[in-house]
């Protein structure tokens, strides 16, 4: 397995190819301070009006803020609006050189 | 999104209240099976989310896996407002009949407005036009436009187009007028009377006829020519039959008259002599205010002539520049006297009593003789009276027997 990914996550810089379809990688937009939309996320683990946690692969998103809303859930996208202060990465990523963190 | 919306509202959905433990377990689980859900808020202990309606109970199990409780806390969309109304039947009845009544009269022509018409009253256009079937309370799809422009200024007399436009339930109906020749005046039966008092001598009688011969004397408001009675005339076969009735006189009557004029002039004149002593004031006006640079209002001397210059500075475009200065030059006067032969004072008292005929002539005056006489050598002053004959028109127009007006001046 572990050659597999190392291979995949090469392909996927060789050939220039989105990492987050090769990789399974979120993509994550933010627009402004106003809303962040996290694209093939894991599910919601925490959500306060003050703070969301996103499952994402290989870790967690920390979303903080005020009167934040979860806008649209859906299996492949969550959409969180409010007023955003942080939007932090937990737990053990994924590093490209180290493709083999599982 | 906005379509994502408006889809929502006419499903119409949910807003629910969820209550457990583990809130975040109960949205996951319900997004994994497949159910939509949308707009989540944290409320305390509670989740409030929007849900469709068929997911309702569809999503129980998820409930109950996860220890929550789900409420409904509204109902939102198109279908739950229909069925609010679906039990007010009379309010939705009243709405639709309101729909009805305004759509029925809006269908109809409610007024009929004539615009520009100067010679034409727009009652004529109005009753031609409900001839054609425009008329107030005429369906309004049933008035067909380009008909009536095309027919209506054939209908009416003095119309030369005709333009039609429709603004909701109001026709506009606009006119452009024939520009028609006069009409021919309606002559009533004139006479024609002596306008003042003459010496005739010549007469001519175009239609009518002549009561007076050249060489009658004729006072002011005599009759000069009367028009032809019924069965007199020579009646023209293409004339109308009330000018069958009386013709009206027409014609020209000249006559001489004579016109008198006194002026008296003094043997001493008083004659203004410029001393060559000039005083000036200049002025400065900005905007409504003056202000004095120089002199004073008056200049010191008891007579003067003046002399007003003024000064502005040049505008650019529309703009001018409220700043003048005025320079008032005053010439000194004083009067001396004049000793006049008496030759000298006969001559300008003739010039002056002709000047006064003059200018009172009538046009078309033919001058035929200028006569002077000195009338009294009064003591120290010229007296000279001035008498004019001129041959002219004195024929005038009447129904009646004319009125001499007040005329000065007339031997």
């Amino acid at each position: 397995m572990r050659y597999r990914k190392a291979l995949r996550f090469g392909l996927a810089s060789m050939f220039e190819l989105p990492q987050d379809l090769v990789l399974d990688m979120p993509r994550i937009t933010i627009i402004g301070s106003l809303q962040v939309t996290v694209q093939n996320h894991r599910g919601l683990l925490e959500y306060r009006p003050d703070r969301v946690v996103i499952g994402i692969s290989g870790g967690q998103l920390l979303v903080t803020g005020e009167e934040m809303v979860i806008a649209t859930i859906q299996e492949e996208e969550v959409c969180v609006t409010g007023i955003l202060q942080s939007v932090v990465f937990e737990g053990g990523l994924l590093r490209p050189d180290e493709p083999d963190h599982e | 999104m906005l379509l994502g919306r408006l889809w929502r509202f006419l499903a119409g959905y949910l807003v629910v209240s969820v209550q457990g433990p583990f809130l975040e377990r109960f949205l996951n689980l319900a997004i994994k099976r497949g159910f939509a859900v949308w707009q989540i808020e944290r409320q305390e202990h509670e989740l409030r989310l929007r849900m469709e309606i068929e997911d309702f109970f569809a999503i129980r199990p998820v409930a109950r896996l996860t220890h929550a409780r789900v409420r409904i806390v509204r109902r939102a969309g198109l279908p739950f407002i229909a069925m609010r109304l679906q039990r007010r039947r009379a309010l939705m009845a009243s709405a639709l009949f309101f729909c009805i009544v305004l759509y029925t009269l809006s269908s109809f022509i409610w007024f009929v407005d004539v615009r520009g018409t100067e010679t034409v009253t727009p009652e004529t256009v109005v009753v031609a036009a409900a001839g054609l079937g425009l008329k107030p309370g005429v369906l309004r799809w049933q008035v067909d436009e380009q008909f009536l422009e095309n027919e209506l200024p054939k209908l009416v007399r003095g119309v030369s187009w005709v333009g039609i436009t429709r603004r909701g339930t109001r026709v506009v109906v606009e006119v452009v007028e024939k520009e028609l020749p006069p009409p021919p005046a309606l002559a009533p039966p004139v006479r024609i009377f002596a306008r003042k008092d003459a010496l005739i001598t010549h007469i001519l009688a175009i239609n009518g006829v002549a009561v007076v011969e050249p060489g009658d004397t004729v006072a002011a408001g005599d009759l000069l020519l009367r028009g032809y009675l019924t069965g007199e005339a020579p009646v023209p076969t293409d004339a109308p039959e009330s000018a069958a009735f009386i013709s009206p006189a027409e014609g020209t009557v000249r006559g001489r008259v004579w016109y008198g004029e006194e002026a008296v002039v003094p043997l001493i004149q008083r004659i203004p002599i410029q001393t060559g002593r000039q005083y000036r004031v200049t002025t400065l006006k900005i905007g409504q205010k003056e202000i004095m640079l120089t002199g004073r209002n008056k200049p010191p001397f008891a007579h003067g002539q003046q002399r007003i210059e003024r000064r502005s500075l040049p505008g650019w475009r529309s703009i001018q520049i409220p700043v003048e200065t005025t320079i008032i030059t005053w010439s000194e006067i004083i009067f001396g006297t004049e000793r006049l032969t008496p030759e000298q004072a006969r001559e300008r008292a003739r010039a002056e009593a002709y000047g006064k005929i003059a200018t009172s002539l009538p046009a078309g005056a033919n001058i035929l003789r200028v006569m002077d006489r000195v009338v009294e050598g009064e003591q120290g002053s010229v007296t000279v009276r001035v008498t004019v004959e001129v041959e002219e028109e004195i024929g005038m127009p009447g129904e009646e027997k004319w009125v001499v007006p007040e005329e000065p001046a007339q031997t």
